[in-house]
């Protein structure tokens, strides 16, 4: 994320408990509450993102008017 | 149908294509000869929607032996272009991560990719000479798990081009060079991506810009003059230049005492490029150094296995413990290769196995006797 100058705070790993709620309303609030502040599009300038590659349906006969 | 009248004409079905394949030989069901008869006899959309589009490495062994010159790779990403608008996609390896590494670099991304550089030489902002880093600072991150250090290549390289004299421009807005994204058949990644860097350089002032990556090198010289027009300037590989260079300088280069030393032609370095002596030549300006060759050597080498970090298979493993094997048959202790994609795919290769060979890039080896 670094190398590529996205704001590290973007990104949060916590371990919350399942015994936490409270923590763990905290952490999602005051996340989402940074991710409003710094306001987006974290990269400008990028497509739409193209659907996941799907093998499983590529392997599989391709119906001949599929289009993407 | 993606073959030119010129290709389907021409083609006399001699099989020299097939029997040349080293995929073929691993995955008898990758055949070029059958695909390049079932794109004449065929409609297209059998073609494709098969799996085996992917497989291909364009290692070009088949291209550059083919007695009529059909350019099988090439005849293979224009498929894949095609392939992947019909929703048929490759398979990525290590999650995705380089694809999503390189599309990202469309936007408008601020990078940071010359931190590298900071405390190992002088580089400047603007100037004649542009050194194309690639994605050496990415791999760094997303193999150090392998053991490896991918930025130690480029920091050998600003070294070495620092003794020469050279105050190279490197620069944070350099892109990927599309390589990976024109041969997975996504053109519009490819392209603007080309034009991004063309651009970057441009603004830098640099009449030549020099690569130490093959793919980058190669995707600059054949491949970019098709999206962007003549480049507005020289690219050049570091080997050539250093094989130039490097003896007029006078250096005592010390001996490693490493043991023989065997080197690995990357596909896009030696077929597409047919850059085959530089890099020997380097090798031997290390006193003492013993290079012993492989049977398969230069324009036979075998490709290292995996290409655009897509479909890595048993296949892929299987070329890759062939390509140890005959290594170590020759007597090799050392294995250098001047492409870091190949070093990456020989040393995961080589991670769960007790084979005793050293996989090392080029400029380490070089570097490692500059003391």
């Amino acid at each position: 994320m670094r190398l590529l100058g996205i704001d590290e705070r973007r990104l949060r790993l916590k371990w919350v408990s399942a015994s936490e709620g409270i923590i763990f309303a905290e952490q999602v609030r005051s996340f989402t509450q940074l991710l409003r502040e710094l306001g987006g599009p974290v990269i400008a300038g990028l497509p739409p993102r193209e659907a996941a590659p799907t093998p499983v349906a590529a392997a599989m006969e391709l119906p001949k008017t599929a289009s993407a | 149908m993606l073959l030119t009248q010129k290709q389907v004409d021409y083609c006399m079905e001699c099989g020299v294509c097939t029997g040349s394949c080293p995929v073929n030989r691993v995955s008898p069901s990758f055949s070029p000869r059958q695909m390049i008869k079932q794109a004449i006899m065929d409609c297209d959309e059998n073609l494709l929607a098969r799996r085996e589009l992917w497989s291909c490495l364009a290692c070009a062994r088949c291209s550059t032996r083919c007695p009529v010159q059909i350019d099988f790779p090439e005849v293979i990403r224009a498929y894949r272009g095609e392939a992947r608008k019909m929703g048929n996609r490759p398979l990525a390896s290590h999650h995705g991560v380089l694809q999503a590494i390189a599309g990202l670099q469309t936007g408008e991304v601020k990078q940071q990719r010359t931190a590298w550089a900071q405390d190992v030489g002088t580089f400047r902002s603007s100037g004649d000479t542009f050194y194309f880093v690639g994605c050496l600072p990415y791999f760094e991150v997303v193999f150090s798990y392998l053991g490896l250090t991918p930025v130690s290549t480029a920091q050998n390289i600003l070294r070495i081009l620092n003794k020469i004299g050279i105050e190279p421009v490197i620069s944070d807005d350099e892109r990927c060079c599309g390589h990976d994204a024109m041969w997975s058949g996504d053109e519009a990644t490819f392209q603007k991506l080309a034009q991004w860097n063309v651009d970057t350089i441009k603004a830098s002032g640099a009449k030549r810009v020099i690569f130490s990556c093959p793919e980058g090198y190669t995707t600059f010289r054949k491949h970019y003059p098709k999206v962007v027009g003549d480049l507005p300037f020289e690219v050049l590989h570091i080997s050539e230049f250093l094989a130039q260079e490097l003896p007029k300088l006078g250096l005592t280069l010390e001996p490693h005492g490493d043991g023989p030393v065997s080197y690995h032609d990357p596909c896009k370095l030696g077929r597409w490029a047919g850059i085959y002596e530089p890099p020997r030549q380097l090798l031997q300006l290390v006193p003492e150094t013993q290079l012993v060759e492989m049977p398969r050597n230069r324009e036979n080498s075998l490709c290292c296995g995996t290409s655009a970090w897509m479909e890595c298979s048993s296949c892929s493993k299987a070329m890759q413990m062939e390509r140890l094997q005959e290594a170590i048959d020759v007597g090799a202790q050392t294995l250098v290769t001047a492409c870091p994609k190949c070093q990456i795919h020989l040393t995961c290769a080589k991670s769960n196995t007790d084979l005793n060979i050293d996989v090392v890039d080029l400029y380490g080896f070089l570097a490692k006797s500059m003391k």
